[in-house]
């Protein structure tokens, strides 16, 4: 048996569609909120033996049958490596990215810690971020 | 070809126009990767990889390494902290033969320092998930409020508090790549919490707090334990572990004994540095069973400028001792010194270091980064002997 990685993702985000009125940012980031559904759609698949496809179908999503090419894609965006990526940033611009992208920490409280104003924070994430899609674009 | 990301993307946007969200609550969707496509690369990262990865349902988040302590709901005590801003440091274990990280929290009230804690410990290995002691500001009665951290293994997704909530590890730019902090912001009167022992998952009683002479024995505390989870949601729970580091053997000398032959030296050149007392490896092993980064102090030598005691030490990869040695977390460059970084650590003196070939040189205290930097620059790493296996 083995379990599509691309079709985790996909049964994923279809699940994040269809319940996204669910989401409470108060709760915690987007995106701790949609690694909750991929445990889930994991736990599951490992149960079932496959991936579901249950929420795509009602979502009218079609199954995408992945040619070679296309899986040699999947296989690469899975060995990117985006720790390497940020460790190619400064330290500052590191926290700044990670703490408003994947936190989703507002840029008053991440001034407010880091003792400076929003702006050089703003500077910060968007220089950080044009550095890490450079890297990310030549990796791949 | 089409990339199949953009063909899935096209899909759930063709799905979202179609189908309205549920009923209850109206937010609008937003498509994740056009304004955080780090997010996206990190959410396709994460289920990409093996199809045994699972993920824990977070359900509630650690709070930063640095920041302010709310205000207290309910009963509060004079050692209450807060409204004071806290930081909380991690910097590499210098004494000879340890391969461990120190960590520090430092309370500080309208910019000056009021009081801090820390401590140093083994790093995280395979027996050992959550490294280091819990750092608690106040456990004798009446508690004040309490700010509690640790530092578990990359491997930990998350903490579980005895009787209490989960709280996700989280990443900070200011950790060594792949560790994470679990900063917990305590109430007053709340039990304190701490780290079962090896093979367990109940914290052992603490000794009773001093106080006045009730005629009863006093009542010992019942900490809550703090129990690491992987990514599936169970427990990791730390025992002897045949591929665990063991204690490393070193030579201790102090004057009037000239120091220690041992795996490493430190030369010295500066009018006045006077060597007092040290510590050397008697041999470098490759350390295997660790989890994580890590960095092995081969020897450390304190030593007196006038009166100020600094200490210095050579730090090796303590993974692979004749590879180069990882970047010092949370390193800034000292201005005006090329190749020179500097580390904040706290109540416990910060430390200067410059790249020795593979090797860190690292020079902890003085009265202030200037007499470090000078010590600094007198130091030569005189001698790195590797060899020898241990695990």
């Amino acid at each position: 048996m083995r379990i599509s990685p691309f079709d985790v993702v996909a049964e994923t985000f279809a699940r994040a569609l269809e319940h996204r009125g669910q989401y409470d940012p108060a709760r915690g980031p987007a995106v701790a909120w949609l690694l909750g559904i991929a445990g889930n759609v994991l736990i599951d698949a490992a149960r079932r033996g496959r991936v579901a496809a249950e929420t795509r179908r009602r979502l009218g999503m079609p199954t995408v049958a992945l040619d070679d090419d296309q899986l040699a894609v999947v296989e690469e965006r899975g060995r990117i490596d985006l720790s390497s990526a940020l460790g190619r940033l400064t330290a500052q611009q590191r926290e700044a990215v990670v703490r408003r992208v994947l936190v989703e920490e507002s840029y008053p409280v991440i001034a407010e810690d880091l003792e400076c104003s929003e702006q050089v924070v703003r500077k910060r994430v968007s220089r950080g971020l044009a550095i890490l899609r450079r890297e990310l674009e030549e990796e791949s | 070809m089409n990339d199949p990301f953009d063909i899935l993307r096209d899909q759930l946007v063709r799905a979202a126009e179609r189908t309205p969200a549920r009923a209850g609550r109206r937010r609008q969707w937003r498509l994740l990767w056009r304004r955080h496509p780090v997010a996206l690369v990190a959410a396709a990262l994460v289920l990409s990889g093996s199809a045994t990865a699972a993920v824990v349902s977070l359900s509630s988040r650690s709070a930063p390494l640095t920041g302010r302590v709310p205000p207290v709901r309910g009963p509060t005590s004079p050692r209450s902290l807060a409204g004071l801003r806290y930081e909380i440091t991690i910097f590499p274990y210098i004494e000879a033969g340890q391969f461990g990280w120190c960590t520090n929290i430092t309370y500080s009230r309208h910019g000056k320092p009021e009081f801090g804690s820390g401590g140093c410990g083994d790093g995280p290995s395979a027996d050992r998930p959550l490294f280091g002691d819990i750092f608690s500001s106040d456990l004798s009665p009446p508690p004040g409020d309490r700010v509690s951290y640790v530092i578990p293994a990359p491997r930990v997704a998350a903490v579980r508090i005895e009787q209490g909530p989960t709280i996700a590890a989280r990443p900070d730019a200011r950790l060594p790549f792949g560790l994470k902090a679990v900063v917990i912001l305590e109430p007053a009167l709340s039990p304190p919490l701490a780290i079962p022992p090896p093979g367990s998952t109940v914290a052992a009683p603490l000794p009773p707090p001093p106080g006045p002479d009730t005629g009863r024995p006093p009542a010992a505390i019942h900490p809550r334990a703090l129990i690491a989870l992987d990514r599936s949601g169970r427990p990791l729970v730390t025992g002897m572990h045949p591929r665990a580091p063991r204690r490393l053997p070193t030579r201790f000398w102090q004057v009037p004994q000239p120091p220690a032959r041992g795996a490493c030296a430190i030369g010295a050149r500066l009018p006045g540095l006077r060597a007092m007392w040290g510590s050397v490896l008697t041999r470098v092993p490759s350390l295997r069973g660790l989890d994580g980064p890590a960095f092995l102090s081969c020897v450390d030598t304190e030593y007196y400028l006038g009166r100020s005691a600094l200490k210095a030490a050579i730090l090796l990869n303590a993974r692979h001792p004749g590879k180069p040695a990882a970047p010092l977390p949370n390193a800034a460059p000292a201005r005006g010194e090329p190749g020179v970084v500097n580390v904040r650590a706290g109540s416990q003196g910060d430390l200067s270091a410059r790249r020795a070939g593979n090797a860190w040189l690292v020079v902890q205290g003085g009265t202030d980064v200037k007499q470090r930097l000078q010590v600094l620059r007198a130091l030569t790493v005189a001698k790195i002997k590797l060899g020898g296996s241990a695990g």
